[in-house]
């Protein structure tokens, strides 16, 4: 996908991050989920966006996993909804003994 | 025609069209919490109806790309395929993906999953798989409706984290309106199976050993009474048989899928065809090799469990004729370190994990309606 050059991500400093376009992929929208997720960057290849450096690595995860689901651009189709349909049918009693097992554990 | 390119925020964010239908849903006939299986070849949503009926949402996890030209234009016409248009490109999903491949010959159809997680090397069709989910799950029936969805546990045999897989999904459902949380996905089997512990003349629920043989990966549980002692994953399950017997019969992968699910029959191998015989091969490694894997794993974890267990079965790759058997036999000649009561084949195979998962929501949703 792209080399890293890290430069250590310490405060003052900034990361450069060299991006390749050999493969096919939208280089803009990754390298905003990039800049977003590890703070301030440098980045070659793509657009150039510095950010504070607020280094944390459980924030960047989640920003990254959060630009993930975003729909970008104009999608049509021809579906509202979507799937076949099977319906099956299990004895409720034991069903519910699992569920009251289950209400007593923790996640 | 429907226009859906907005933002999954900006439709979100419609709040009375999303209470209005949540209200509709709900009045009309299921009880709170889904159940979701985002599988490597499958996704199905599983909801229960106040009579107790599971009802199962399938779609297959595939996509076909077409250019956007005069001829597909008509041919989509002219056929029902169900498809996204996203700027140049028309993407056939699911069954009708799969349909296409083999009525032209030519190309492969897109996978937006590998190995359990979300395809990272594919950014366009991961975007493709979440208005997809969308279009599957549907909307909430109630504030926080409480929904699970399952996640492979780490694999023994490839240095592979699902935990960004994992809040990525967190943040769609959330995003959505539900209360979401992760399942493992052999757990789930055995909240839908329901596997026994023998032990001093006891019947002990929930207690024993659950596999899931998915597309990308073979998933396993030991619990008991429904507490997760130990789970952990392989990689290399169906996806893997129908990729190799391509490569040693020549004929393309979306074929040999087909005459996996339509023709095999492991108790009774045509061997003089030879796709049905190939198939047959690379079935018994994986079953050798997932023996092995498991058994010392749980060696390796001094796993002990007093008395006898059942070992419950589901998911896709399961499904031939004869699999169970074959799987039985070769797991009470191996060093498994438990005394094996049986093998017991999910009723619904295709379906247990979403059911599973489904159960475990309405425990949620209960647990939350008694605080």
């Amino acid at each position: 996908m792209g080399d890293y050059t890290d430069g250590k991500s310490a405060k003052g400093h900034v990361q450069n991050i060299n991006v390749s376009q050999q493969r096919e992929m939208d280089i803009d929208a990754l390298a905003q989920a990039v800049a977003k997720a590890i703070g301030k960057v440098t980045i070659r290849g793509g657009t150039v966006e510095e950010f504070a450096d607020t280094f944390d690595d459980k924030k960047s995860i989640e920003a990254l996993a959060d630009s993930m689901v975003v729909q970008r651009g104009k999608r049509e189709s021809n579906f509202e909804d979507l799937g076949g349909i099977k319906k099956t049918k299990k004895n409720q009693k034991e069903v519910d003994k699992t569920i009251d097992i289950l209400s007593n554990l923790d996640d | 025609m429907t226009e859906a390119g907005e933002d999954i925020l900006d439709v979100l964010e419609d709040v009375d069209v999303v209470e209005e239908k949540s209200q509709k849903k709900s009045e009309s006939k299921y009880k709170p919490g889904v159940g979701c299986d985002i599988g490597t070849s499958n996704i199905v949503v599983t909801r229960q109806t106040k009579d107790g009926t599971f009802v199962n949402r399938f779609h297959r996890d595939m996509l076909y790309p077409l250019d956007v030209s005069d001829e597909s234009a008509d041919l989509l016409e002219r056929s029902d395929y169900l498809y996204v248009k996203v700027d140049n490109k028309y993407y056939i999903v699911g069954e009708d993906a799969l349909k296409l491949v083999n009525a032209i010959g030519k190309g492969e159809v897109i996978r937006p999953m590998k190995d359990g997680i979300l395809n990272p090397s594919l950014k366009e069709s991961s975007e493709l798989l979440f208005y997809i989910i969308k279009a599957i799950v549907g909307l909430p029936i109630c504030e926080k409706e409480s929904l699970r969805y399952s996640v492979p546990a780490n694999p023994v045999d490839r240095d592979l984290d699902n935990l960004f897989h994992q809040m990525v999904l967190n943040n769609f459902f959330t995003k959505m309106g539900y209360d979401s949380k992760a399942v493992n996905e052999a757990m789930a089997i055995c909240y839908d199976c329901n596997p026994i512990l023998k032990s001093e003349g006891n019947d002990i629920p929930l207690s024993g050993i659950s596999m899931s043989f998915g597309g990308g990966m073979i998933n396993v549980a030991l619990s008991f009474k429904g507490l997760e002692l130990r789970s952990f994953s392989m990689t290399k399950s169906g996806d893997y048989i129908d990729e190799r017997v391509s490569k040693v019969t020549g004929i393309a992968e979306s074929k040999i899928i087909k005459a996996k699910e339509r023709e095999l029959d492991l108790d009774n191998v045509d061997l003089s065809d030879r796709v049905q015989s190939a198939l047959h091969i690379y079935y018994d490694e994986m079953i050798d090799r997932v023996i092995h894997l498991m058994s010392e794993e749980f060696v390796d974890k001094k796993s002990e469990m007093d008395g006898k267990i059942e070992v419950v079965v589901a998911g896709g790759t399961s499904m031939p004729k004869g699999f169970c058997n074959r799987f039985e036999s070769k797991l009470k000649s191996s060093q498994i370190p438990f005394d094996i009561y049986r093998v017991r084949h999910s009723e619904t195979p295709f379906y247990s994990v979403a059911q599973g998962a489904a159960i475990r929501a309405r425990s949620d949703y209960e647990k939350k309606i008694c605080k």
